[in-house]
C-alpha cells in the first residue's frame, strides 16, 4: 500500500475513534453547601453508580431519584446504605428509568440521626445499546423532625456505555 | 310549629314532647311571659323560690309551663287564687296554670315553691336535675318535671327580671347574668345576692357551693371567677378560667361585647348530664371534668360553653329543625376559633380535625342523617356527630370559602338578631351581606343531605394535580404544593362531582390536599400508598407515615387522636408501622 494511502487512513481511523467516547462517567460538578452528587465506575456495557451525600447533617429522612433513559440503559439493581441509622424504612422503587431513593426514621420518638458524608446509594446499570446519556439526579430533599423540607443540591452527570 | 330552645329542651330529651304539644289547640293562644323576678332560697334545708310574674296572654285562661321542682304551696294570678294542674298527656312533666277568671292582658302570676326539691330527673332518672347538699346548690335550667321558674312550653319565649339568691354566708354563688348587683349579709347567717336578668333569655341557673375562688381578669377587662370545691384540683380550674380570659376578648371582637363584665366557672358534682352547660355568662362543668382524665376535655369544653353566651345566649334558633346546628356547632367552631386565634393554629387545627375525624370514623353510613334532617332530635347519636362534630367543621368551610373576617362579621349580625333570631335562612342572608356571596348551595350539600365527599388525588408527571370528587358537592378545595428546591405554593381548586384538575406548574415533592382540614371529608390518593400526593411512591411517602405514627382514632369522644385516616394506609384505626408496606409493596 502506498505510504500516503496509509497514512490518511491511519489519521482517518484516529479521527473515527475519537468521535466515539469511551465508556465512563463524567459527572457534573457538585456544588458547595449540602448535597448529593454521582460517580461511577463503568467497565464495558456495566456502571456502578455512586450517589454520594455531602453536609446534609442531621435528618429524619432523605428521598431522591435517579432518572436514567430507560431506552438506553437498564437497572440492575439499586442498594442504599444504612445512613439513617437503625430501625430505618429504605425504599428503592425502580419504576422505568425513574429510580426512588431514600429512607426514613421510623417515627418522630426515633428521632433523627446526623447523616455522614460519603456514599448513600448505590445503582447498578447496564447498557441495552451502546450511548451516552444523561443521568439525573432530581427531587433531592432531606427533611427535619418537625417535617420542614431542607432542600439538597444535586449534580447527576453523564453516562457512555458500550454496547452489550 | 312551637319553637323551642334547642340547647336545652332537645338535649333533656323533651324532643317529642314539645312538638306533640305544639299540635294542642289551646296553644293558638298567645302566651308571653314577659318578666321574672325570683327570690331563691339555697339556704335551708328546704328549698323556696318566690315567683312573681308578668305574663301576656290572649285568648286564653291558661298556658302550660313545664313541671315544678317543688310543690307549690302559694298561686295566685292578678291577686286571685289561680290552680296548677298536671297535663292529661303529660302528668307532672307539664302542668297547666289555670286562672279562667282573670281574663285577657297582662297576668301578675305570684307563685312560692316550697320543698325539698325533686332532683331526680323526670325525663332520665340516671340523672340530677337539680343538686341540694349541704356544700352545693344548684339549680339547673328548667326540664319538664323540674322548673324552679315559668318556662312556657308553647313557645319559645325569653323574659327578663332578677334572681335574688339566699346561700349561707360561706358559699360562693352564681345566677342570672353577670357579677351579682348587690351582695349583702343581713346579719341571720345567711347571705344575698342580688343578679340582674337584662338579656333576654329563659335559659337560667342558680348555683352555691363552698369552695375557693379564683379570679383572672381578662385583657378587655373582664372577669372570670372559678370556684374549686373544697377537695378539688385548683390548677386545672385555674388554667381553664386562664384560658377563657384569653379566649373571652376574642368572643366579644368578634361577637359583639357580653352585656356585663364578669362570668363564672361552676363546677357541679353528681348525676350532671353533660360535661358542661353553658348559659348566658356562666358555665356549669361537671366535677368530673377536673379530673387528670379528662384534662383534654376541660379547656375546650370550657371555650365551647362560653360559645353559648352568644349562641343560645345573646342570640338563640327560632327554628326547631337546625336548632342544634345553630347553637351546638356554632359554640363549637367558635370555640375552635378562638382557642386557635389567641393560642396556635395547630390547636385550632386539632380541634377541627378531631370534630371531622369522630364523626367519619364513628358514623354509620347507613343511619347518617342530615344537619337538618327533621328526624335529627330522634336519634340521639346520629344528632351529636352531625351537629357537634360534622356541624362544626361545616362553619369552618364556610369560613375558608367567604374568609375568615367576612365570616365573623356575617356571625356578629346573626348573635344581633337576638334570641329567636338564629335560622339557617339567617345564616345565608348575613353572609351575603357582609360580602361571601350566595351560600345556598353550601347549606344544601352540608346541611340538607348526609354524608361528606370523597376526594381522590393524584399528580402526573408535569405537574397536573387530578382531584376526583365523589358525591354531588361543589367545594371550594386548599391545596398546598411542596417542591424540591423549598418553595411552597398555596393555592384552590374550586372543584365539583367528578374529575377536576388543577396545574401546579411542575411537579411537587409532596401534595397536601385540605391541610387544614376545612371540611370533611376524605383525600385517598390514586395511587395505593402515595400518601404524599405527587402520583409516585417514593421516601416522602415513607416520611409522612412516620412523622404521624403514634395516630389513632380516639376512644373517646372530644380527644383528639391525632388521627388522618390518609395515613392509615391499613386502615386498622392506627397509624403505625404496619402503614408503611402500602408504599414499600
Amino acid at each position: 500500500m502506498d505510504r500516503a494511502l496509509l497514512s490518511v487512513l491511519l489519521v482517518g481511523a484516529g479521527l473515527l475513534g475519537g468521535c466515539a467516547p469511551s465508556p465512563g462517567l463524567v459527572a457534573d460538578p457538585a456544588t458547595d453547601g449540602a448535597g448529593l452528587w454521582l460517580q461511577g465506575e463503568v467497565d464495558g456495557s456495566h456502571a456502578l453508580l455512586t450517589v454520594q451525600g455531602r453536609q446534609i447533617g442531621s435528618a429524619f429522612g432523605l428521598s431522591f431519584h435517579v432518572r436514567i433513559d430507560d431506552a438506553l440503559i437498564a437497572v440492575v439493581a439499586p442498594t442504599q446504605q444504612p445512613v439513617l441509622g437503625e430501625g430505618a424504612l429504605l425504599i428503592e422503587r425502580v419504576d422505568g428509568g425513574d429510580v426512588a431513593f431514600g429512607g426514613t426514621r421510623p417515627s418522630r420518638d426515633a428521632g433523627d440521626v446526623e447523616v455522614a458524608d460519603g456514599v448513600i446509594a448505590t445503582l447498578e446499570v447496564r447498557a441495552r445499546a451502546g450511548a451516552t446519556s444523561r443521568v439525573e439526579l432530581e427531587d433531592a430533599v432531606a427533611r427535619d423532625l418537625d417535617g420542614s423540607f431542607v432542600p439538597l443540591a444535586a449534580a447527576g452527570g453523564t453516562l457512555t456505555l458500550e454496547a452489550p | 310549629m312551637k319553637p323551642s330552645t334547642p340547647t336545652s329542651r332537645p338535649l333533656f330529651g323533651a324532643a317529642l314532647l314539645v312538638p306533640a304539644l305544639c299540635a294542642a289547640p289551646a296553644l293558638a293562644a298567645g302566651v308571653d311571659v314577659v318578666t321574672q323576678h325570683l327570690s331563691v332560697d339555697l339556704s335551708g334545708e328546704l328549698l323556696r323560690v318566690q315567683i312573681d310574674a308578668t305574663v301576656d296572654i290572649d285568648g286564653a285562661g291558661s298556658f302550660p309551663v313545664y313541671g315544678l321542682v317543688a310543690p307549690a304551696t302559694e298561686l295566685t294570678v292578678n291577686g286571685a287564687p289561680a290552680t296548677l294542674r298536671d297535663d292529661e298527656q303529660y302528668g307532672a312533666l307539664v302542668q297547666w296554670l289555670e286562672a279562667p277568671d282573670a281574663g285577657d292582658g297582662p297576668w301578675a302570676v305570684h307563685l312560692v315553691l316550697e320543698g325539698a326539691p325533686s332532683c331526680r330527673s323526670q325525663l332520665n332518672p340516671n340523672l340530677d336535675a337539680c343538686t341540694f347538699k349541704d356544700d352545693e346548690r344548684v339549680l339547673l335550667p328548667g326540664e319538664p318535671g323540674a322548673a324552679w321558674y315559668l318556662l312556657n312550653v308553647s313557645a319559645l319565649d325569653p323574659f327578663t327580671g332578677s334572681i335574688t339568691l339566699r346561700t349561707a354566708t360561706d358559699m360562693s354563688a352564681a345566677a342570672g347574668q353577670g357579677a351579682p348587683l348587690t351582695d349583702e349579709q343581713p346579719g341571720d347567717g345567711t347571705r344575698l345576692r342580688h343578679f340582674a336578668i337584662d338579656t333576654p333569655t329563659e335559659t337560667l341557673g342558680a348555683w352555691a357551693r363552698r369552695g375557693s375562688a379564683v379570679e383572672v381578669t381578662a385583657s378587655d377587662g373582664t372577669r372570670v371567677v372559678v370556684t374549686a370545691p373544697e377537695g378539688a384540683d385548683v390548677v386545672p380550674l385555674t388554667r381553664t378560667a386562664e384560658a377563657m380570659a384569653r379566649v373571652l376578648p376574642r368572643y366579644q371582637s368578634m361577637f359583639g361585647a357580653l352585656p356585663f363584665d364578669e362570668v363564672h366557672i361552676l363546677p357541679v358534682s353528681g348525676r350532671f348530664a353533660f360535661g358542661g352547660m353553658g348559659l348566658l355568662g356562666n358555665i356549669m362543668l361537671g366535677d368530673f371534668i377536673t379530673w387528670p382524665d379528662f384534662d383534654y376535655l376541660i379547656v375546650q369544653g370550657a371555650a365551647h360553653e362560653l360559645g353559648h353566651s352568644w349562641w343560645g345566649g345573646l342570640a338563640s334558633a327560632g327554628d326547631y329543625v337546625g336548632g342544634g346546628f345553630l347553637q351546638e356547632a356554632f359554640a363549637e367552631y367558635s370555640a375552635w376559633r378562638a382557642l386557635g386565634e389567641t393560642g396556635s393554629d395547630d390547636e385550632r387545627l386539632a380541634g377541627v380535625r378531631m370534630n371531622a375525624v369522630w364523626y367519619l370514623t364513628q358514623t354509620d353510613p347507613a343511619a347518617d342523617l342530615a344537619i337538618l334532617d327533621e328526624s335529627l332530635y330522634d336519634h340521639q347519636d346520629v344528632y351529636v356527630l352531625v351537629t357537634y362534630h360534622k356541624g362544626s367543621v361545616v362553619l369552618r368551610t364556610l369560613e375558608e370559602k367567604v374568609g375568615r373576617d367576612v365570616f365573623a362579621q356575617a356571625l356578629a349580625a346573626m348573635v344581633a338578631r337576638g334570641p329567636g333570631g338564629l335560622s339557617v335562612d339567617a345564616l345565608v342572608e348575613e353572609v351575603a351581606a357582609a360580602g361571601g356571596g350566595d351560600i345556598t348551595r353550601d347549606v344544601e350539600q352540608w346541611l340538607r343531605q348526609p354524608g361528606f365527599p370523597a376526594l381522590t388525588v393524584g399528580v402526573d408527571e408535569g405537574g397536573a394535580l387530578a382531584l376526583a370528587v365523589e358525591g354531588d358537592y361543589a367545594l371550594h378545595v386548599p391545596v398546598r404544593a411542596t417542591f424540591a428546591d423549598g418553595g411552597v405554593v398555596d393555592s384552590a381548586l374550586e372543584a365539583s362531582m367528578g374529575d377536576n384538575a388543577l396545574a401546579l406548574g411542575r411537579r411537587p415533592v409532596l401534595v397536601e390536599v385540605d391541610p387544614r382540614w376545612s371540611m370533611v371529608r376524605t383525600v385517598t390518593p390514586r395511587v395505593p400508598g402515595d400518601v404524599s400526593l405527587d402520583g409516585r411512591k417514593d421516601a416522602v411517602d415513607l416520611m409522612e407515615i412516620a412523622l404521624r405514627v403514634g395516630g389513632r382514632v380516639p376512644e373517646q369522644r372530644r380527644q383528639d387522636g391525632s388521627y388522618d385516616p390518609l395515613y392509615d394506609t391499613n386502615a386498622d384505626g392506627a397509624i403505625d408501622e404496619g402503614d408503611f408496606a402500602a408504599v414499600l409493596e
